[in-house]
């Protein structure tokens, strides 16, 4: 493409911003969320733990009061709301499918209800429905992984994926940042509506700070650009999820683009699990369990908990999903989890993560 | 967070004001890092509801607002200059002004004197919440973790009669940790520095003078503390040899804070500049800051001149334009790469900065051991008449000798300027000003 990437348009002051007087609420909740997803995350583990009872607490009690079939499952867990959790059985696929057939009904401070399905990644495709409250939750824990990474959100962004609506014509369209939040614009592209190389092409023309993308996808455009398609120049962090992360491939976007890979660990029931450590710059960095949106576990065949460093069987809780509860919910993934992390941060992490398609 | 507190049940719900500090130190350090058009949108639509609120509420601003005939707005750099005299006027005249709901209720303050006019004014809560975010924002911009022991030995506590401090417990769910909150002017310096060896902080809050002495006691044998890392400084001008002490006694960077009270904080030390006069990015959530000349024109970068500061919030008691007395210089950004307005040489007051033959300012600062070099001299204050005339008050247990006198005014010509007539006297004692920050340099001129 020799026609230079045309200026981007100012961006517009969204009007509600009137601060200090008055913000619109929805900013106003993203930066409390994204804030306080740091804080816990950052804090010792008696804060998060609390947290995390708490939530636990009322989770438990609202599937038990809102639906037999959850009252059944539950009955009989004594103690405090992480033992009782403990005593649950493992929730598998098959019956997370039949007890998320329809919403339970939610309160109003959980918003509305809304259908999802999993991709089918690792079996057939289960519907299931997430509240307008989980929803924030998990978007904001995105937002947050921007802070953790020290990313400047005026920087330019790309992202490439299958779910951005199709552009038919248009190399990409654009999301509009909010200046208020520190952003500027996204560049974002449908994956399925180009090859690789021409998504190569594309990425050296934007020439983004920050890329989110597929790591399948990303390491065949590694493979278009060790075959000589120009490199963008300025790319410094490559956000991925979907798939487990080689080390080769983090040492080639090291080696061909001078960026590294920044990892997030997520299930489609339950949003994200863990994200990568901001400070371990191996090949292999650990991946914070997302304490303030799941807990998560590993377990063995005998569904007790693995010792740490030891590789089981990966369950997840998810703390804000109401809508379709996944307690005890086996990911079909394996992992192994250790306490904390070597960076300092009091929060359990995972390494050796295997996902189910593999 | 830790469930002992029921307001805490994230993300359902947040205290109401922690809920609003998060915002509000989201929105200034967005403010700070964002691009200078988008800082310069924010400031002015905010200084435009500023003077429109003060126009509406008051006949005095109305009058000193008003625009030249024929002319239909005028810019701010064309408004006239406020003087600590006119600010004065303004607030007798109408006292506070009416507020819109969202502002909150209306303290009254007052100046401490050090400008040598003081002047009392009203504060709105929500000018009081962007202040307080300011300061807040500082721990973050600095790097500052907050669980952390934190001291602060200030003039502005409450007396603590019988208790070396009143504490501050930690708050571990909302990662605050300890803070030691002592008077400074209770105590004399050398206990200060044993008490600060003894809370042994990780940061500490104070001024200039205080650290200063505490310095001098730690060079002459006092213990020191062992985990200092920062000390947030205010109210005083910082001296590089300050820093550069601080730091090869203790360990320990100073962070300065710019502010006055009226409007509170003006500028902070830049977080990257780690050299001994480090520039300040100014608070352009709280205010705008302009660096004039005598004759009231824009300074060009770098040249130090008159500075002038709008508080964008403080809607009580309207500051624009208001000289606040301090001399300085500002650039257009920040070395560091923010686009941020940034203040060098910040000399501090004027009238604390000798008036030189060529008009400008010097800030001198000769200190109790160049005197004590010359004579046995207890106390001492320079102070300067006219362009001309510099009078030097010493108090000293007898009469200086002929060899002594010599000494000092050779000390004089060579630290201030050979130019000037000097009058050296030895006093029984210096009549200070009231309140418990003594300026040994005045300037009358």
């Amino acid at each position: 493409m020799k026609i230079p990437l045309p200026p981007l348009p100012p961006q517009a002051v969204p009007a509600g911003w009137q601060w200090p007087a008055q913000v619109p609420p929805a900013d106003l909740q993203r930066i409390i969320d994204q804030q306080m997803i740091v804080f816990l995350e950052r804090a010792p583990r008696e804060t998060w733990h609390a947290r995390q009872a708490a939530l636990l607490d009322k989770l438990l009690g609202f599937a038990a009061q809102a639906s037999r079939a959850w009252r059944e499952r539950l009955a009989g867990a004594a103690g405090s709301p992480h033992e009782r959790l403990g005593a649950l059985p493992v929730l598998d696929r098959e019956t997370f499918r039949a007890l998320s057939a329809k919403p339970l009904p939610l309160p109003p401070s959980h918003g509305v209800a809304t259908a999802h399905s999993t991709a089918g990644r690792s079996g057939p495709a289960v519907g299931f429905h997430v509240s307008d409250h989980a929803l924030r939750i998990v978007r904001h824990h995105y937002a947050a992984d921007h802070l953790r990474h020290g990313r400047n959100l005026r920087e330019r962004r790309a992202a490439i994926g299958p779910r951005t609506p199709a552009h038919p014509g248009l190399e990409h369209v654009f999301t509009e940042g909010n200046p208020w939040l520190g952003e500027s614009h996204v560049f974002t592209r449908r994956s399925t509506d180009f090859r690789a190389e021409a998504h190569a092409h594309w990425l050296a023309f934007v020439a983004p700070a920050y890329l989110s993308v597929e790591p399948v996808l990303f390491a065949q455009m590694l493979d278009a650009f060790g075959g000589g398609a120009p490199l963008p120049r300025g790319l410094k962090q490559v956000m991925t999820s979907g798939a487990p992360i080689a080390p080769a491939l983090r040492r080639r976007t090291r080696e061909l683009l001078g960026a590294s890979i920044r990892d997030r660990y997520a299930c489609e029931e339950i949003g994200p699990v863990a994200l990568q450590c901001p400070h371990d710059e191996t090949d292999e960095p650990p991946m914070h369990v997302c304490v303030a949106n799941a807990v998560v576990e590993v377990l063995n065949s005998k569904n007790a908990a693995c010792l740490p460093g030891r590789p089981g069987r990966v369950v997840v809780t998810g703390l804000h999903h109401w809508a379709s509860p996944a307690i005890r919910y086996e990911t079909g993934d394996y992992a192994m989890l250790a306490p904390r992390c070597g960076c300092g941060a009091d929060v359990p992490v995972l390494t050796g993560l295997k996902r189910a398609a593999n | 967070m830790s469930g002992a507190s029921p307001d805490w049940d994230w993300p359902s719900r947040i205290p109401a004001f922690h809920a609003q500090r998060l915002l509000d130190t989201h929105v200034i350090h967005t403010l700070e890092t964002a691009a200078r058009p988008f800082q310069l949108h924010y400031q002015g639509q905010a200084l435009n509801a500023l003077i429109a609120h003060a126009r509406q509420a008051s006949s005095w601003w109305r009058e000193w607002l008003a625009p030249p005939p024929g002319v239909a707005g005028v810019p701010l750099k064309e408004m006239p200059v406020l003087e600590r005299q006119h600010f004065r006027a303004a607030v007798e005249s109408a006292g506070p002004l009416p507020l819109p709901p969202w502002h909150g209720g209306v303290s009254k303050n007052a100046t401490s004197g050090s400008s040598g006019v003081p002047v009392t004014f009203f504060v709105s809560e929500l000018a009081s919440r962007v202040v307080d975010a300011c300061f807040f924002d500082d721990h973050r911009r600095h790097g500052r973790d907050l669980r952390q022991k934190m001291a602060a030995l200030l003039t502005r506590f409450a007396p603590h009669p019988g208790m070396p401090h009143r504490l501050l417990p930690a708050d571990p769910a909302q990662g605050v940790g300890p803070i030691a909150t002592r008077r400074s002017q209770d105590k004399p310096v050398r206990e200060h520095a044993a008490w600060l060896r003894a809370v042994d902080p990780v940061y500490l809050n104070t001024s200039p003078t205080i650290l200063s002495g505490m310095l001098d006691a730690y060079e002459a044998g006092e213990t020191r503390p062992s985990n200092l890392r920062q000390v947030m400084s205010i109210g005083e001008t910082v001296f590089p040899e300050l820093r550069r002490r601080a730091r090869d006694i203790l360990g320990a960077s100073i962070r300065d804070r710019y502010s006055c009270e009226e409007l509170g904080p003006i500028a902070l030390q830049c977080p990257h500049d780690t050299g001994d006069e480090p520039a300040l990015h100014t608070c352009v959530a709280n205010v705008i800051v302009e660096v004039v000349d005598e004759a009231g024109k824009p300074c060009a970068p770098g040249e130090t001149g008159r500075v002038l500061v709008t508080g964008l919030h403080h809607w009580a008691s309207p500051a624009i334009r208001y000289d606040i007395g301090d001399v300085a210089a500002l650039a257009p950004q920040c070395g560091c790469g923010a686009q941020v307005p940034t203040l060098t040489r910040l000399l501090g007051r004027r009238r604390f900065l000798i008036r030189l033959p060529s008009g400008e300012r010097k800030l001198l600062k000769l200190d109790a051991r160049e005197w004590l070099s010359v004579a046995p001299v207890r106390e001492y204050r320079v102070t300067q008449h006219t362009v001309q005339a510099v009078r030097v008050e010493l108090v000293m247990d007898r009469d200086l000798s002929a060899g002594e006198h010599e000494a000092a005014l050779a000390l004089l010509r060579e630290a201030v300027h050979p130019s000037f007539d000097f009058e050296v006297k030895r006093v029984a004692a210096i009549g200070w000003a009231p309140g418990a920050k003594r300026q040994d340099v005045v300037s009358l001129v």
